[in-house]
């Protein structure tokens, strides 16, 4: 192994706030986009978002951000989160805090925000929009939570003040505030490796993760030591949003510190005083202090000790979790349900009890998580056969819809005026709608009778509309499995083909500055979370050449032309479009950016300073193949290309105008509902709201994933031809004029022939 | 498979072996190469691409086949890619119904309702395929050689006989008699079956006498003609039985077979027994049959003059498919067999009661090759009524459905492949009532009941079914285009559909159990009036209607009712359009002419009182005929009572006698009608030659209804009858109903429906038939026929009426096809004289028709006839009289699912 020395390394460590680190690896200079770094240096040490007032005790421990919406719409509406507890915090119970800011008109007397944990209600109170963000509280008796994972559900129904129309319940809606809401009691505090995920989350739904530089030197042994790590500790405490970074020293606030390495190298930088005589591997918590956020410390007397310590570090995420049947349900339905095709589900599976909706309008939805390797087009469908029943009196334009990630995808009306009883309504839903990884499905119902144009005075004793039964199922067809490379979607969701690489993937970063390399950390983090196990990155500090499986994280002025050609990206349209940007800086955080931040429903990650007023607009996600990349408004690009024969010669490159606002953009890109956002060959990422926008290749290779087998090969082959409809039916031509052809040579020299 | 012989072009016997080894070296290269192809095809075709894809490949393949058809020939290769093109389409769509469209398990009702609607297309689909096998490259033949005088063979013609008149007869037999052939080598037998000892030993004395009668004027006819008669003891095995009887009396090498009615043409044997000599394994030639009169349908929507007949589509295409394939198969009548091969069987077959396909299929198995000229050679009657045709169909139905049952070419040794096809599709084809009710039945259950039998979202409706339909229409009009208008084979399916259907179950259920009906002929219907059957005609217009009315009230009025329903609505509006036109079909119009009249070109003088003036003979009748002065001046307007029509000799020297002739008043213009007074056996001749002399302008006749009809035309053409025969049929029905609810009694102007008649198996309580005395009975197979007593009976001959003056000095213009046309067109779209107090709707004449018709079904009935046996030594007294042998249209129709 190859060690290198790298003084400047730590010399920017040691020196934080001196300007002159500007190289994090100090491997000289960098041509020749060197552009001013300005702050860079310092902000990994002084965190706008770690400085926070001194916490009140007790602390709030907020919960891990989900990929559903925190934005309750219509007249109910719900959202899940786990929520692990220490044995500790178990026996003690405390509070559940949901901070929410709701719409004006939502009428307090008849709207509720209700909270269950474990499916058994906590509480409820009425939902006041007027009174702007509120906080309440809901204690948990001791012994209500179990050790391990629970799930906490909030459920709101929402009565509109002065309009009963369906398109009222529009208007209608509770933004849950992740700053705070989340779990308060006196008992939390971080002791022990097996409750890492009880770590406190920042603000932003992110769990910072302070990765522990001792000594001055830094090798890139050491990095790709850390990196692993990193991503052990991500996959123990199953953090799908982590925000790391590297530091001198643990800092106070929230998230965890990782300290590696034997005792002796540990011993300048931390107490270790706790741990007692390290004599052996040992894998432990130092617990927070008023000065320290927990440190867990991988350490030995030796390296052979401390890879002993790594590797129990590694088998925390294997353990059986604890926690109650419905919050180990809610855990593993929490990234989506797993759905490999060829199979059912119906929606008691998925966690939803039979509803007797007496509402205007109601929404449910779920995440399936399909395999990375699917192929969507239209060789088949998605069948939802429903079950329910609605009552008379349905005006007409009464209907059931569904919506896969976003778009509408089919509808049933409930049309007939004396009201109907179905079993198995078959509503037939295109595949092509599906990605790989997660996919939202949304089931809505609307529901208006004639009765609704006036408002009715008493708004309690409202009859059934709809009932929607827990039966109703969603057959998931057979579906085509292979990889097409590039597609962005296929790495976020599951680290492919860096996961399965036949060679150890390199994470290169080429000019590693503070900043990109927390950045670069999250990013392997992250991809390590989505694979299901730590990837065994080799980094490579400064430009290295590029073979094999790499993911190359850097601002875009350090990176060389002919990286980012072979990344698919012009550089002349890059240093073009990116120049001036290099020096935004984030959005300062505030109360009214916050409450802007809860008014637009904003991904809390997403703080970046908005690039141009285009760019401020939302821009919808797209699947189509013909978005350009608007990079004078990115704040980020993700971008893949194929470098060689090998399945995993693949490139990504994420890269941003500045490190400080490619940290930024990363740490906006792994919220849960942005990661799933990048497919195709390029994605361009605004991180001051989080769209994104991809292009997809338009002449994909082709990856097999799976076994070889005959059916698979037909859905893959009906696949493309159902993206290429017109190569179909030129082939169809082709095939019919050979057929023509050989039959009539055939019937030539068959039979009679005519004179 | 083995290659079939090429047909005059066999490998040389000299051809040495490494040459036949190459030539099955690259017929095997052949034959990969296509098998290869296929299955490239049929694998991409099931690939289970979304409805984008899907509409590529149709409107790419659609595109295809109107480029192929505006710009190539029809025939070779761009009619190959033509029909791979369609292909495409349709194994696409079958690909999706199988696997996309059937209602799940869990709803076991509307699963097996799909299931039946999806069997009934793949039925379609069936059909379709094997017409394309069997359609492939219909033979075109070269005019058979003729060969030297000396070596032609001797033909002994053979017109069975049951109860056809004496003037049908006379003609036909006259026809024979004139047929362009050595007369030392031409025997012209009658082999009658109404004068059997049987039938003249009848217990019913009246039954006997005429019997009696019969075979007494029927003798004397021969024998006046110059043909045989022949009868026998018993009816036995019905006309197998007696054309086996006439087998074995004769002793031609070539036997030709015409049904009583059946005139041929002087050239017949000029035209096709030449291919007795190319072929030593030829057993049969078989020619189309052509109908001087139309079939209900023709009659009473007046389409005989410009639309092709329904047989013509079996004629012109199927059979001279089955002939590229050695598969054309022997169609009851004017055909030619060779006797060796009959013998080699043992014979006509009788199993059942279609002997033709089923001697034809024993001969095939036994490796005898068989052929199919395509010229009209004989001109025959076809049935009348529309309870005489469907009852026709339903015994050709069942006779079909007995072969498959009893003989099945699948399972038949000896047959080659392409000949099992070819037959299993001329009789699975007879399957079409059951699918066909099914496509007109099945909308109604979604429409009324929300049964959903066919799970799809509206744009798999648009991408698959649609285009589909499309396709399969194309494939149609460009296949059949010429000889069947579009839509108009839906037609006939179900108007037949209705009846036989319940042939089908019969015979399925009993296989061995149908019986002969005898067709009725003749009929005149001297009003306006509706078929005795016509009551579930209307009973289904009014369904689809009220499906129709309900489809639209649903989807205009009830909420949440989705395009779907449009869709069904649509096909229960198509489904009532053809109901409608059915209606027209069995609102018959009235019928006068008893006497079919065909168009000829030959000429006259008409001796007329004092009148002597050229004339031209338009139209000829075994009655009448029709004659155009050539003068211009108009007819005369009395001609007396006697007058005389002598035709011109004929260039080649024929010079026939005189006829005399009686004006009729049906004088138009310089045209007028004129009836022979009196028929002597001479004149018989003279009018048979004048009659079949010559086919051309009959031919051109045909040619003249053989005009491709659009897709479009033909649809609004049939659209235009959905709408206004409807308003007829209705119309009679009203008239009907208020005549009946006079209670009065059936008006005189009603020709009383008589039920089919049915020949029943003699059985075994059967008394024994007393052996005549007389040498009348031709039990003694002997060679010495020609000793048959006749039982002298003189013709009388009628006073001949007053001949007009003669008008000399007439211009005698061309007579062209076109003018037979335009001569047709006017007979044909004369208004009829409906007589509005003679129409009655009878329920009870309703009933007993339908009763009689199961009766001859064999359903209900009380069945007296002893149950067929297997063994064919003792092959039961069969009931089958020579019929009209109308083409069987097997596998002749491609189905379309619409």
């Amino acid at each position: 192994m190859r060690i290198l020395p790298l003084p400047a390394l730590a010399a920017g460590l040691l020196y934080a706030a001196g300007a002159a680190a500007q190289t994090f690896s100090g491997l000289g200079p960098i041509a020749p986009l060197v552009l001013p770094q300005g702050e860079d240096a310092t902000r990994g040490e002084v965190e706008p978002r770690a400085r926070r007032p001194a916490p009140a005790t007790p602390t709030l421990r907020r919960f891990h951000s989900v990929a559903a919406p925190l934005r309750l719409w219509g007249e109910n509406g719900e959202i899940t989160w786990t929520l692990f507890v220490t044995e500790a915090e178990a026996r003690a119970g405390g509070r559940i805090q949901i901070g929410y800011l709701a719409a004006i008109s939502v009428l307090p007397e008849a709207s509720t925000l209700a909270v269950t944990l474990n499916g058994q209600a906590l509480g409820a109170t009425a939902i006041d929009g007027a009174k702007g963000l509120r906080r309440v509280s809901f204690d948990v008796a001791p012994g209500a939570l179990a050790p391990g994972y629970n799930a906490v559900r909030v459920a709101v129904t929402q009565r509109h003040r002065v309009d009963c129309s369906v398109a009222a319940t529009y208007e209608l809606w509770t933004q849950i505030d992740p700053d705070s809401t989340g779990f308060l009691s006196d008992a939390s505090a971080l002791t022990k490796p097996a409750d890492l995920a009880a770590a406190a989350v920042s603000a932003d739904g992110a769990l910072p993760i302070r990765l522990l530089q001792t000594g001055d030197r830094l090798s890139e042994r050491g990095v790709e030591r850390l990196l692993g790590a990193l991503q052990d500790v991500v996959l123990a405490g199953r953090f799908a949003q982590p925000a790391a970074d590297f530091g001198p020293v643990p800092g106070s606030g929230d998230g965890i510190a990782l300290a590696v390495g034997s005792s002796d190298a540990l011993a300048g930088t931390l107490d270790l005083a706790g741990l007692g005589p390290v004599t052996g591997p040992r894998l432990a918590v130092l617990p927070a202090t008023a000065e320290r956020r927990p440190v867990l410390v991988a350490t030995g007397a030796d390296d052979a000790q401390v890879g002993e310590s790594l590797a129990a570090l590694a088998g925390l995420r294997t353990a059986t979790p604890l926690g109650t049947p419905t919050g180990l349900r809610a855990l593993a339905d929490a990234g989506g349900r797993r759905i490999a095709g060829g199979e059912s589900v119906t929606l008691a599976e998925l966690g939803f009890a039979d509803a007797h909706i007496a509402a205007r309008s109601h929404r449910i939805g779920f995440d399936l998580l399909l395999p990375h390797d699917v192929l969507v087009a239209d060789y088949d469908r998605l069948i939802l056969d429903l079950d329910g029943r609605y009552a008379a009196g349905l005006a007409p334009g009464a209907q059931i819809f569904v919506e896969i990630n976003g778009s509408r995808a089919g509808s049933t009306p409930l049309a007939r005026s004396g009201g109907e009883s179905f079993r198995r309504r078959s509503l037939f839903l295109p595949l092509r709608l599906l990605r790989p990884g997660l996919n939202r499905i949304v089931l809505a119902a609307e529901l208006p009778r004639d009765a609704d144009r006036s408002c009715p005075a008493d708004t309690a004793a409202a009859p059934e509309r709809l009932a929607l039964l827990a039966s109703t199922r969603l057959t998931v067809p057979a579906l085509a499995r292979v990889a097409r490379q590039p597609d962005l979607a296929a790495t976020l969701s599951a680290g492919f083909p860096y996961a399965e690489a036949s060679r150890r993937p390199t994470l290169s970063v080429p000019a590693p500055d503070r900043d990109t390399m927390a950045a670069a950390a999250t990013l392997a983090a992250r991809l390590g979370y989505a694979a299901g196990h730590a990837l065994p990155f080799r980094f490579a500090a400064g430009r290295t050449a590029i073979t094999g499986p790499t993911l190359v994280v850097s601002p875009a002025p350090r990176l060389d032309a002919p990286t980012v050609t072979a990344a698919g990206l012009d550089p002349q349209a890059v240093r073009e479009a990116w120049t001036g940007r290099e020096t935004l800086a984030a959005q300062t955080g505030g109360a009214t950016a916050h409450r802007r931040a809860l008014r637009h429903d904003a991904v809390a990650a997403c703080r970046a300073a908005p690039a141009s007023p285009a760019v401020a607009a939302p821009v919808p996600a797209q699947d189509g193949t013909n978005l350009g990349a608007d990079l004078g408004g990115a704040s980020a690009v993700l971008t893949q290309a194929v470098t060689g024969s090998a399945p995993d010669d693949l490139l990504t490159l994420v890269t941003a105008p500045s490190a400080a606002a490619l940290r930024e953009a990363v740490d906006c890109l792994v919220h849960p509902r942005v990661w799933n956002g990048p497919q195709g060959r390029q994605a361009v990422l605004s991180a001051s709201d989080g769209t994104v926008a991809s292009r997809l290749d338009d002449a994909p290779r082709y990856v097999a994933t799976v076994a070889t087998s005959p059916f698979n090969l037909r859905r893959i082959a009906a696949g493309w031809f159902s993206l290429h409809a017109g190569t179909y039916g030129l082939f169809a031509l082709l095939l019919a004029g050979g057929l023509a052809g050989s039959t009539q040579l055939l019937v030539r020299n068959l039979g009679r022939r005519s004179t | 498979m083995g290659l079939p012989v090429l047909d005059g072009a066999p490998v040389a016997p000299a051809a040495s072996r490494p040459l036949r080894a190459a030539k099955g070296l690259v017929m095997g290269l052949i034959w990969i190469a296509w098998a290869v192809s296929a299955a490239l095809a049929l694998g991409f075709l099931v690939q289970p691409v979304g409805t984008t894809a899907q509409l590529a490949l149709s409107g790419m393949a659609g595109a295809g086949m109107v480029g192929l058809w505006l710009c190539c020939p029809k025939h070779g290769l761009p009619r190959t890619a033509f029909l791979a093109l369609g292909s495409l389409v349709v194994v696409r769509y079958v690909y999706w119904r199988l696997s996309g469209t059937l209602p799940g398990l869990d709803d076991p009702v509307s699963f097996g309702l799909g299931l039946v609607l999806a069997s009934a297309e793949l039925y379609c689909v069936l059909i379709l395929s094997l017409s394309l096998i069997i359609n492939a490259d219909p033979l075109a033949r070269a005019p058979a050689p003729v060969p030297p005088e000396a070596e032609l063979p001797a033909v002994d013609v053979l017109v069975p006989s049951y109860n056809e008149g004496s003037d049908i007869l006379a003609v036909t037999l006259a026809a024979a008699l004139n047929l362009d052939y050595p007369a030392d080598k031409l025997t012209v037998w009658l082999l009658d079956d109404g004068g059997t000892d049987e039938k003249c030993a009848e217990a019913d004395p009246a039954k006997a006498g005429a019997a009696r009668a019969r075979r007494a004027e029927l003798q004397a006819l021969c024998r006046d003609l110059g043909a045989r008669y022949l009868t026998r003891a018993r009816n036995a095995n019905a006309k197998a039985g007696n054309l086996n009887n006439g087998l074995t009396a004769s002793r031609a090498e070539i036997v030709l077979v015409l049904d009583a009615d059946h005139a041929p043409f002087r050239s017949f044997l000029r035209e096709t027994v030449g291919l007795f000599a190319g072929d030593p394994k030829l057993f049969l030639v078989q020619t189309p049959h052509v109908f001087l009169n139309p079939d209900p349908v023709e009659r009473n929507l007046r389409t005989f003059a410009h639309m092709p007949s329904e047989n013509e589509m079996f004629y012109a295409i199927t059979q001279r498919g089955l002939d590229k394939w050695n598969g054309s198969f022997f169609c009851g009548s004017a055909a030619l067999l060779r006797r060796a091969a009959l013998e080699e069987v043992g014979g006509f077959s009788g199993i059942t009661i279609t002997e033709d396909c089923e001697t034809a299929l024993e001969l095939h198995a036994r490796g005898w090759t068989s052929a199919f000229v395509d010229k009209p050679l004989i001109a025959g009657l076809q049935p009348e009524t529309f309870a005489a045709f469907i009852g026709q169909r339903a015994r050709w139905c069942q006779g079909m459905f007995q072969i498959l049952l009893l003989k099945n070419p699948l399972t038949k040794a000896g047959l080659q492949p392409i000949q099992r096809l070819a037959y299993l599709s001329s009789m699975a084809y007879w399957f079409f009532p059951l699918p066909r009710l099914i496509f007109m039945l099945a909308p109604l259950l979604h429409i009324f009941f929300d049964v959903k039998i066919f799970v799809s979202s509206i744009d798999e409706v648009l991408a698959f079914t649609a285009t589909y339909v499309v396709a399969n229409l194309m494939i149609q009009n460009y296949l059949y285009g010429r000889v069947r208008w579009p839509w108009i084979s839906e037609l006939y399916e179900y108007v037949q559909g209705v009846y036989l259907a319940r042939s089908i179950v019969a015979v399925l259920i009993s296989p061995r159990k149908p019986r002969f009906n005898v067709t009725a002929k003749g009929t005149v219907l001297e009003t306006d009036q509706l078929s005795p059957l016509a009551w579930p005609f209307f009973a289904i217009f009014g369904a689809l209607a009220a499906g129709c009315a309900t489809a639209a009230w649903r989807y205009l009025y009830e909420p949440g009712v989705t395009s779907l329903m449009l869709v069904v609505g649509l096909w229960c509006l198509f489904n009532l359009v053809i109901a409608g036109v059915a209606l027209g079909v069995v609102a018959e119009r009235r019928l006068s002419e008893r006497c079919p009249s065909l168009p000829v070109a030959r000429f006259g003088r008409v001796s007329m009182g004092n009148l002597d003036f050229a004339v031209a003979v338009e139209r000829v009748s075994s009655e009448g005929c029709t004659l155009r002065r050539f003068d211009g001046t108009p007819w005369p307007d009395d001609g007396g009572d006697r007058a005389t029509l002598t035709l011109t000799p004929l260039p080649d020297g024929r010079v026939f006698a005189p006829f005399a002739i009686r004006a009729c008043a049906e004088a138009r213009g310089d045209t007028g009608r004129v009836v022979f007074a009196a028929m002597t056996p001479v004149t018989y001749r003279a009018l048979a030659d004048l009659m079949y002399g010559d086919a051309a302008p009959l031919r051109a006749f045909l040619a003249g209804r053989h005009r491709h009809k659009s897709l479009l035309a033909g649809s609004l053409r049939f659209l235009a009858w959905g709408v206004t025969e409807p308003v007829r049929a209705f119309g009679q029905l009203a008239r009907a109903t208020s005549a009946a609810r006079r209670a009065e009694p059936i008006a005189d102007g009603v020709v009383k429906f008589e039920a089919p008649a049915v020949i029943l198996p003699p059985a075994e309580s059967v008394r024994p038939i007393p052996v005549s005395a007389t040498a009348l009975t031709f039990d003694a197979v002997s060679h010495t026929v020609e000793a048959i007593p006749v039982l002298q009976k003189p013709v009388t001959v009628p006073e001949a009426p007053a001949v007009p003056e003669p008008v000399a000095g007439a211009s005698i213009p061309p007579m062209t096809a076109e003018a037979w046309q335009a001569v047709m067109r006017e007979l044909l779209s004369e208004p009829p004289v409906a007589d509005a107090t003679g129409i009655v709707l009878d329920p009870v004449l309703w009933k007993a028709s339908v009763l009689a018709l199961a009766a001859a079904e064999g359903i209900g009935a009380d069945t007296a006839e002893v149950t067929v046996t297997q063994d064919p030594a003792t092959v039961p007294e069969a009931k089958i009289r020579p019929a009209h042998r109308n083409p069987r249209m097997r596998g002749a129709a491609f189905r379309s699912a619409a």
